[in-house]
């Protein structure tokens, strides 16, 4: 896995003035930061984006779909790409109606280069977070997903608090398979106490409402 | 035609045809009047010929049977004929009498000079032709034909009955005195007696009648008071007379009680005659005096009904006629000096008065509504001045905007290119090689940037007011450079085909750019939602008609019917548009002596053509 070399981050950059395109990538390379320049929106589409911590800087006013509308586009498709407008003019309705849809920041040309590369820090930040806990939960899942069908019911009565007695008794085993399953559950999730064991429960969602379902 | 006549006239005419009518009915009255006082008059002359035939009769009822009569008499008589003859020749012959006056004389001349035994016979044709007379005065003068009660059997009495009676009594009398003269046997004479006793009581029944008869009339009891005791009297003595008559015949004659009785019965008669002529008169007198005055009376009012009539006509001219003259003069006082506040001080409840009321009340409208007039036409000529104000600010903003985001676009590049060459060069060591080549891009940037301004400056300081003689293709390009990145955000193709080698047009510049930057504009908006997005823009050379620029999209297009109305101030399609930049486009290329013309393009969209005259002097020739 590519855990222990983290791939370089990318930073995307959507502008129809090229001028201004090539400034942004002119002053993201003096922090050795990685860009990918776009003239248009269509165009950032097509391109095939690296599994890498990225962000989005991006012009309000576009050809064709706005700045606006491509954000809508992107939260609709359920990308979570962080964005960082940038506007010639912008206005205070329009950055509030941004942020409000999860803009990292909301900057007027001409800028400070200070604000855009903190902007683009926070932004690739908050995308390494989003990164690193996807990848925790994909664990998670692939781990759960290694359970048999009796391990994964007795997760969920686990997690709903309750005793190997209790358990044994509701599903009809003995207090010793009771036992055996639940060590082969905290083996399998690389649980080492209890209490981590629920919470990745939990983040599966895989609480004792579902297990009580199935 | 009478319409068109003077009021004045109108009064005159209304007034005169009143009169007119008045006179008319005047006349016929007034010669009514006279008939009937002419009438009266010729009764009167009557009554005074019978008052001196009275007199004539008194004479001859004197004479005696016995002897001839004396001269005396016959001259008393012949003088009184003679006064009768000069009456008569006075009222210029209104009777035609003379002839039976002449029988009369000659009567009273055959009696004169008769022989005792012709003497009767004599006597009576005497009385026979004084009582023709008195009948003849009684037709001649229209006493015969009176029209009222009283007065007719009044002169029936005067006329008829009393020379009758006298006729009679004369003949009876002369059969008494001198029977031994009489050619007839006394048989005769008793039957004649008895015949006229007879006529003589139908005569007195008679006069009786009429004196009833006449009582009726309108004299009221004066003249019952005044004729009824004489002719009671004469009743008396005349019926005493025949008692003697009768008493003489039946038994020895009393000559001295039958004369008596004659003398007294005449007596009676006579005064009886008398005193009913004189009331005869008097009435006649009375019926022309009252209808003289009758006659005078209705002259004087017909002639205070004429003068009150012009009077009216004359105040109502004065009513009418001067307070309309002074309307006139009022309103061609306003007229001329156009100051509404006069006022007419005319007051009155007619209608010349609520006309004048009217008339102010006209005037305060026209005054208010003057001052709406006035206050309209500034309010109007103020929300004019402030719409253009309002269209320059918004053409004003919109070039500032633009004008803002072609400068913002370099300048953003050059703020962040140069921060980037500064991180470079703040390294340990300095990247000097890559903060040169970020300079590079710093100095292409404000190249561009400058670039900008000049198009701007060219556009501004070019673009003062005054015309200059300039190519059409260079004004289009510098709006084109100006609005290139806006046609670009909006994703539209634009295609240029400009004629080289175009004739110069004498415009002024930014009005030009105005107009272009409005229409491309607009094309820009209406193709917003559109799937191809191409602006055309194409100038060539119409040799006559000059050159033409067109401007042609691809957009949504203009409806057939709004075609003409686009160019009309305040019109719009745009929810935010104030409908103005069409119409001062229209009013900058007609100030230009061109035209500007839309029309549907082949593609759906929609064609606006500039038609600019040129400055080729061979076009004037």
């Amino acid at each position: 896995m590519k855990e222990r070399s983290p791939p370089e981050p990318v930073v995307f950059v959507i502008d129809d003035d090229v001028s201004v395109r090539d400034s942004l990538k002119n002053l993201l390379e003096t922090v050795g930061l990685h860009t990918e320049l776009f003239d248009s929106a269509q165009a950032f589409m097509r391109f095939c984006r690296p599994e890498a911590p990225s962000c989005l800087i991006l012009d309000v006013r576009l050809p064709d779909l706005s700045g606006l509308e491509f954000q809508n586009e992107l939260l609709k498709s359920g990308d979570s790409l962080p964005i960082v407008f940038i506007t010639g003019h912008g206005d205070i309705p329009m950055s509030v109606r941004a942020m409000k849809l999860g803009a990292v920041e909301f900057l007027t040309k001409p800028f400070r280069d200070q604000d855009l590369l903190e902007a683009v820090r926070v932004a690739l930040n908050i995308d390494r977070t989003r990164r690193r806990d996807e990848e925790t939960l994909r664990a998670l899942r692939a781990r759960f997903e290694s359970l048999t069908a009796r391990e994964k019911q007795v997760i969920g009565l686990v997690a709903a608090g309750l005793t190997n007695k209790q358990i044994a008794a509701k599903i009809g085993i003995s207090n010793v398979t009771a036992k055996v399953h639940r060590a082969n559950i905290m083996r399998k999730m690389k649980a080492h106490s209890l209490v981590e064991l629920l919470r990745m429960a939990d983040l599966l969602g895989a609480g004792p409402r579902s297990i009580a379902l199935t | 035609m009478f319409k068109s006549l003077r009021t004045g006239t109108k009064l005159l005419l209304l007034c005169s045809v009143f009169v007119g009518a008045l006179v008319v009915a005047n006349y016929g009255l007034v010669s009514e009047k006279q008939i009937a006082i002419h009438f009266v008059r010729k009764e009167l002359v009557g009554v005074r010929h019978l008052e001196l035939l009275r007199d004539v009769y008194a004479l001859i009822m004197q004479q005696n049977m016995s002897a001839a009569p004396s001269e005396t008499d016959r001259n008393a008589i012949g003088e009184a004929l003679n006064s009768l003859a000069a009456t008569r020749a006075v009222d210029f012959e209104q009777l035609d009498t003379a002839e039976l006056e002449g029988a009369l004389a000659e009567a009273i001349d055959k009696l004169a000079s008769a022989k005792s035994g012709e003497r009767q016979v004599s006597f009576v044709s005497e009385l026979t032709r004084a009582r023709d007379l008195a009948s003849r005065i009684g037709d001649d003068s229209n006493l015969t034909l009176d029209p009222d009660l009283d007065s007719y059997y009044v002169q029936d009495i005067v006329v008829a009955k009393i020379p009758a009676l006298l006729s009679e009594i004369g003949e009876l009398q002369s059969h008494l005195d001198i029977p031994s003269f009489a050619s007839s046997a006394p048989e005769t004479i008793a039957v004649r007696a008895l015949v006229l006793d007879g006529t003589i009581r139908s005569n007195l029944e008679a006069i009786e009648r009429d004196l009833r008869a006449s009582y009726r009339g309108g004299s009221g009891s004066r003249l019952r008071q005044s004729l009824d005791a004489d002719l009671a009297a004469m009743l008396l003595a005349w019926s005493a007379y025949l008692d003697a008559v009768k008493k003489s015949l039946d038994g020895p004659r009393e000559a001295g009680t039958l004369d008596n009785r004659y003398a007294a019965a005449v007596d009676s008669a006579i005064h009886a005659w008398t005193e009913s002529l004189v009331e005869l008169k008097q009435l006649l007198d009375l019926r022309l005096s009252n209808l003289l005055i009758k006659l005078r009376r209705s002259l004087v009012l017909n002639g205070l009904l004429v003068a009150l009539s012009l009077a009216f006509a004359f105040m109502t001219g004065r009513y009418i006629v001067q307070p309309l003259r002074k309307l006139e003069r009022l309103a061609d006082e306003v007229a001329q000096t156009k100051d509404y506040r006069l006022r007419t001080d005319y007051e009155s409840r007619d209608e010349i008065g609520r006309l004048a009321a009217a008339f102010n009340v006209m005037l305060t409208e026209l005054a208010q509504a003057r001052e709406r007039e006035a206050s309209d036409a500034a309010r109007r000529a103020a929300m004019q001045t402030e719409l253009a104000r309002v269209a320059r600010i918004t053409t004003m903003g919109e070039m500032a905007a633009s004008i803002a985001h072609e400068i913002n676009q370099p300048l953003a590049a050059i703020a962040n290119n140069a921060n980037a060459s500064l991180r470079w060069l703040g390294r340990n060591p300095p990247n000097v090689e890559r903060a040169r080549s970020v300079l590079e891009r710093v100095v292409s940037d404000a190249g561009r940037a400058s670039e900008v301004i000049r198009s701007i400056r060219g556009m501004l300081a070019k673009g003062s007011q005054e015309r200059t003689q300039l190519d059409v293709n260079d004004v289009i390009r510098e709006v084109m450079t100006f609005i290139w990145s806006d046609l670009r955000h909006h994703g539209i193709t634009v295609r240029s085909e400009l004629a080289d080698n175009l004739p110069l047009v004498s415009a002024v510049r930014i009005q030009l750019q105005q107009v272009l930057l409005n229409l491309i504009a607009n094309a820009v908006d209406s193709m917003t939602s559109a799937e191809r997005r191409v602006l055309t823009i194409r100038s060539l050379n119409a040799n006559d008609s000059g050159i033409l620029i067109a401007v042609e999209d691809t957009g949504t297009g203009i409806d057939q019917d709004n075609l003409e109305r686009v160019f009309g101030p305040f019109f719009s399609t745009k929810p935010e548009g104030m409908g103005m930049g069409l119409s001062i486009c229209r009013s900058i290329i007609e100030a230009h002596g061109g035209r500007i013309t839309a029309s549907p393009s082949q593609d759906g969209g929609s064609l606006f053509q500039i038609g600019l005259p040129t400055d080729d002097p061979s076009q004037f020739a």
